[in-house]
């Protein structure tokens, strides 16, 4: 799934351990998710939309889920 | 954290005692067998070297019980949910892949060695028995 996490936190200039700290997972978890290879739990999308201060639709991309409906 | 401390003090005073009561009960076995099997070598081997293991494994535990920091660390990386999945998926992929090599290899030897078939078949429907007993809770848990 695309997401915002990366752009997002270059332009705060958080680091990717920073933000796996803050949401209570591993920087490799974080990199996966820039990457696109992995999918975020809801309660994880959930604290990192709420660390940025945004909406979980503003954070992550679910146009392809949409797409497939 | 409190309720992760406390299942990490249960785990390492319960793999301790497992290992001091395997080792115990090994000992007293091992000593009063008086014609000692071929196979005693081996096997002596082998329970020291997984009763060390689990020495071992109990002994991570310890450093972070003692440290704050290392404990959240270790916190975060026990329940952080992409290792949690990627350890789901190496369950149920390693389950799947040996309970085939498993089936395979009764087929085959039923025709070299039935009794080996037999024994090979016993640890299948063992393995099948649990995983069908942990579906049916987890079913009935979620």
């Amino acid at each position: 799934m695309k997401t915002r996490i990366h752009e997002l936190r270059k332009a705060r200039k958080i680091s990717q351990e920073e933000l796996a700290a803050a949401v209570g997972v591993t920087r490799q978890t974080i990199t996966s998710l820039e990457c696109e290879k992995y999918t975020a739990s809801l309660v994880l999308a959930y604290k990192i939309a709420k660390y940025f201060g945004m909406t979980i639709e503003e954070v992550f991309d679910f146009s392809e889920i949409d797409e497939q409906e | 954290m409190e309720k992760f401390k406390k299942q990490l003090i249960f785990r390492t005073v319960f793999l301790f005692i497992f290992v001091v009561l395997i080792a115990a009960a090994y000992i007293v076995i091992y000593v009063n067998i008086e014609e000692k099997p071929v196979s005693a070598a081996y096997s002596s081997g082998f329970c020291t070297g997984l009763l060390a293991g689990a020495a071992v494994y109990a002994a991570r535990y310890i450093p972070a019980l003692k440290d704050e920091e290392k404990l959240k660390k270790l916190y975060v990386a026990e329940n952080d949910e992409r290792e949690r999945f990627i350890r789901e998926k190496t369950a149920s992929g390693s389950f799947s892949l040996f309970a085939f090599i498993l089936g395979a290899g009764i087929i085959i030897s039923t025709l070299v060695s039935p009794e080996t078939a037999r024994v090979l078949g016993i640890v299948l429907g063992g393995m099948v028995l649990v995983k069908m007993i942990f579906n049916f809770y987890y079913r009935r848990k979620y």
